[in-house]
């Protein structure tokens, strides 16, 4: 009201009239549909066609990675047998709060179900909280996020075991000898960085002794920036004897650079990447093994237990269990976390078998 | 003449012209999202919704000075992601939230003097001085956090930006009222606002007539930085959480809503009321995309469009009715010289 006067009685602050007349547009358009909107929506709410259309949104890290297609892919598969449609919305860039849009839309459309594969632990939680609040199931997919804001997780793999595993690789493709260097994707992927500790410990114990782990760096999950991180890592360790990239993205970069290298085969790469993108590399010679697990089950799995969980069938408190097809037998751990499964290692022998 | 009412219409329609763009796009975007989806028209949800934007219209507010001055500040989302990691700190070594905000907000100014310092005092350009900020206060930010997030902050601070003022306005888009007035009267209403206006129109001119450009500039790029410090304390509690990486690449969203409000990226012309519209316009055009579950990237076109063509419209119109302009613009330069002479 102040403001209102001030704007009326000085008639040179055309800067307030305007805010003024912009509120008052907003006002009216406002008002003249809201009530059509009330009446819109009132029907809308009672009718449920959600209780026998399931609507979820899937939102993944970014748009135009190939690992989350097969997320994707897996959820299409599933939809058709649980009567379930699947949106698939998300940022350009993997930023901390670029998916927060997202997860804002799909409360506001009053979707059934939010599985998100979250880019930030922390920072998603508020906006998460207020989806759980409005009685949207909320799975985190692929790697797990501060519990208060999901029901439940679903993790591909066993991550405990995963800083083990990529040494254990990494020890197989340099014969257990060299410094080698992580490409990771960005400084605060939460799945990466547990990851890279649990390299850090495995090499602390002492089973790899002559195995030094030399720099991380991070290729934000970008292919350039990816590439650019590779050569700069061959300049400054000249005697590096593997690149390990736990990303996708980082993996077929650092491939793709050593392949047109004169240190192919000299700098082994290894990590997680998918069959179709590392076929190549492999069968050139740049690349002896690569591992990664199928994120086309983890897509069929989060479909599964977003229904059931939906539906009431299912309960996110450890100990629950559930019977997916084509998946198996599951049983949601102490974290409230389902593993989808083991990681299947990728070589010159077996990487025809597999297509994603 | 004659005809007062001509003559008001006319007025009326001279001081909209920089304005029309973000009001057409804001209007178009409300009625497509209206139209396209009936969760859409929900004043009390878009509302809330619009806090997500309001850092990136803090910092839009003071680069609105700032690029009217002919300079440009490309450090501001940096300097929120420092302003921010400082607040954490502060938070974790024990103080109040209270005084862990007033901090960030202080060390936001600070960095923001240090580039005004550069710019002014030492005389360098600010694209360059704010570009190579960008990247030190942003590793700046890194050094202090590392691969860390501080959590933990007290419930009554996160979720703060879901509080309502007057039961319907959240309270970041209060506070971005609030500064919007306050900006916008330095800008609009002060001796200050009309030397940058002289400043960005003409420098040498402006420093040979006796005034305090430097000084002018100063204060832009300081309250630029108290901006951001004041963007990291409603970041944080909209987050609740704070990491290394915030608000990366705000800042050329900033200085698109800038120029879509009409703010001449040379300087010399601008307004904090035309930055005020082009934000919630961008605002409205992302709701009503996000809302019909448009990707990440064609949102990021659709506006990279919009930002084109309001700056290719009126060019485009001005060139149509160009031959027109020149020769009134003649004509009268003869009357002037008759004149004259």
């Amino acid at each position: 009201m102040k403001r209102m006067k001030l704007g009326t009685k000085s008639p040179r602050s055309k800067f307030f009239a305007l805010g003024a007349s912009a509120l008052v547009a907003v006002g009216l358009v406002g008002c003249a549909t809201d009530a059509s909107d009330s009446t819109d929506s009132a029907p809308a709410e009672p009718t449920t066609d959600s209780a026998e259309v399931l609507e979820i949104v899937y939102i993944p890290k970014n748009l135009g990675n190939p690992y989350f297609d097969n997320i994707v892919a897996g959820l299409q598969e599933a939809a058709p047998e649980l009567n379930m449609t699947v949106e698939v919305v998300g940022p350009a860039q993997a930023g901390a709060t670029d998916q927060i849009q997202y997860i804002d839309a799909a409360i506001q459309q009053q979707v059934d179900a939010i599985l998100i594969s979250p880019n930030d632990a922390d920072a998603l939680v508020p906006s998460l909280k207020r989806a759980m609040d409005a009685g949207i199931v909320v799975i985190s997919v692929n790697s797990d996020m501060s519990a208060e804001g999901r029901d439940l997780a679903i993790l591909p793999v066993d991550f405990t075991t995963l800083g083990d595993f990529l040494v254990e690789l990494t020890a197989e493709v340099t014969d257990g000898a060299g410094d080698f260097a992580v490409l990771s994707a960005t400084s605060t992927a939460p799945d990466q960085n547990v990851w890279i500790e649990g390299m850090r410990d495995v090499l602390a114990g002492g089973a790899y002794p002559d195995l030094n782990l030399v720099d991380v760096v991070y290729g934000d999950d970008a292919p350039d920036k990816s590439t650019n991180e590779t050569n700069a890592l061959l300049t400054r360790y000249p005697d590096l004897a593997a690149i390990v990239a736990p990303t996708t993205v980082g993996v077929a970069a650092a491939a793709q650079v050593l392949s047109a290298s004169p240190l192919k085969g000299q700098v082994q790469v290894t990590g997680l990447g998918t069959p179709n993108e590392m076929r190549q590399y492999i069968k050139d010679g740049t690349v002896k093994a690569v591992a990664l697990w199928d994120p086309k089950a983890q897509g069929i799995l989060a479909a599964h237990l977003a229904a059931a969980l939906i539906n009431g069938t299912f309960t996110a408190t450890p100990g629950a269990s559930i019977n997916v097809p084509g998946v198996g037998d599951r049983v949601v751990n102490d974290d409230t976390q389902v593993i989808t499964g083991p990681p299947v290692t990728f070589t010159a022998e077996n990487i025809d078998d597999f297509d994603f | 003449m004659d005809n007062p009412k001509a003559s008001t219409l006319a007025s009326a329609g001279k001081f909209l012209g920089p304005f029309l763009p973000a009001v057409v796009v804001f209007l178009v975007a409300m009625v497509w999202g209206t139209l396209a989806s009936p969760f859409f028209l929900d004043i009390p949800v878009l509302l809330l919704h619009s806090g997500r934007y309001m850092e990136i219209g803090l910092l839009a507010l003071a680069m609105t000075l700032v690029i009217i001055h002919g300079d440009i500040d490309l450090s501001v989302a940096s300097n929120l992601a420092f302003s921010a990691a400082m607040l954490g700190l502060v938070y974790e070594s024990g103080a109040s939230i209270a005084v862990a905000s007033v901090a960030a907000i202080a060390v936001g100014t600070t960095l923001g003097l240090f580039n005004g310092f550069l710019v002014t005092v030492v005389g360098l350009p600010s694209l360059v001085v704010t570009l190579g900020t960008l990247a030190l206060y942003r590793g700046m930010a890194q050094i202090a956090l590392g691969d860390q997030a501080v959590t933990g902050y007290p419930d009554g601070f996160v979720g703060a930006d879901q509080n309502l003022v007057f039961e319907l306005i959240p309270l970041p888009l209060t506070v971005f009222i609030v500064m919007a007035v306050l900006i916008g009267f330095l800008a609009h209403r002060t001796t200050f606002g009309f030397v940058s206006l002289m400043l960005g129109k003409n420098q040498v001119a402006t420093m040979f007539s006796g005034l305090q450009p430097k000084m002018n500039r100063l204060i832009a790029f300081a309250l630029s930085g108290a901006m951001a410090g004041f963007a990291a304390v409603l970041i944080t509690a909209r987050l609740g959480s704070t990491r290394s990486n915030l608000a990366l690449g705000f800042e050329l969203l900033v200085v698109t809503i800038v120029v879509l409000g009409g703010t001449d990226i040379f300087g010399g012309k601008g307004t904090i009321g035309g930055t005020v519209l082009a934000l919630f316009a961008v605002i409205a055009v992302r709701e009503a995309l996000a809302i019909q579950n448009v990707n990440g990237q064609i949102q990021d076109a659709v506006i990279g469009l919009i930002l084109v063509l309001t700056i290719a419209v009126p060019v485009a119109v001005s060139r149509l009715f160009g031959r027109v302009k020149v020769s009134r613009r003649k004509a009268l330069l003869g009357l002037e010289k008759g004149t004259t002479q």
